[in-house]
């Protein structure tokens, strides 16, 4: 897999269609390339799809909730990030991604109590606690992340 | 309680819930590449672990076991799946800690192809440990 990532982060380096609308607009694409893009969107969705598969395959179902939590979007950045940027500034999104899998056990805590003891539809309140994860994210960057 | 493969529960999911999945995965991807473009390492990685695929996952599976039971269940078989995928997701985000450390600490000392396996081993592991962890203690509350 990791071989086939490697093939897919030079596939994004040699594309150069460039996004040439306003300036604002090439600020934020200013190294995404299409090329990029689109190779971030299949590793991406094959690694989640890939997880998600594998999750299936296990027994009992609180075992394979695990994979609910896989590092597949994390794993994709960072590999296509790597070849652009370099080790060390994917080190640094390493670093804040601690912040983040905090606020993500937070969120998934949430979402188990709140199903087990007010019995609601449960995709509603998935939904919802997702504001969990981003209250708790964006208090660990205020306190954590952004000082260092 | 053993962990056990089961490839019947690949026959039960469907092939839109995969395409769903591969969907929402991808754009969560496209996107976070982009708002690291437009911020931060330090912001982008606060993205890293967005609970994305979570409500997806939750929705599905609570759709799958609820046509199972019918609707005489009034939906109790698909809130015990989700509390199940819920409590498992809980216990697998202490496994994506384990993989930011890892990858943070080795990323800068060893080669990336030593270090993200490494991070994605250091997961697994940690996930299933904190899992049986969790399993053992009920089991002893339990007795």
């Amino acid at each position: 897999m990791f071989f086939m990532c490697d093939k897919l982060g030079r596939a994004a380096k040699k594309a150069t269609t460039y996004t040439r609308s306003s300036r604002a607009g090439n600020r934020m694409v200013n190294f995404l390339t299409v090329g990029e893009l689109v190779a971030r969107f299949f590793l991406g969705g094959a690694l989640v799809a890939i997880f998600a598969v594998i999750g299936d395959l296990f027994t009992p179902k609180s075992f394979a909730g695990l994979f609910a939590a896989a590092p597949s979007v994390a794993l994709a950045t960072m590999l296509l990030t790597l070849h652009k940027e370099g080790a060390s500034f994917v080190a640094v999104e390493a670093r804040s991604m601690i912040v983040g899998a905090l606020a993500f056990t937070a969120y998934a805590s949430v979402v188990a109590w709140v199903l087990h003891r007010r019995r609601p539809r449960p995709t509603p309140i998935a939904v919802a606690a997702l504001a969990v994860w981003g209250v708790v994210a964006a208090a660990g960057w205020a306190l954590f992340v952004r000082p260092l | 309680m053993r962990i056990k493969l089961d490839t019947s529960a690949l026959r039960e999911s469907s092939w839109g819930g995969h395409a769903l999945r591969f969907a929402i995965g991808g754009l969560v991807t496209v996107a976070v590449g982009l708002f690291t473009k437009a911020t931060s390492a330090k912001a982008g990685g606060l993205m890293l672990a967005i609970p994305s695929i979570v409500p997806l996952g939750i929705a599905l599976i609570a759709r799958l076991q609820n046509r199972k039971a019918g609707p005489g269940a009034r939906g109790d078989r698909g809130r015990h799946a989700a509390i199940l995928e819920a409590t498992g997701a809980s216990c697998g985000t202490f496994g994506l800690l384990a993989f930011a450390v890892v990858a943070w600490q080795l990323l800068p000392r060893t080669t990336p192809w030593i270090a993200l396996p490494a991070a994605t081993v250091a997961w697994a592991a940690v996930a299933a440990g904190v899992w049986l962890a969790r399993k053992s203690h009920q089991a002893v509350s339990r007795a």
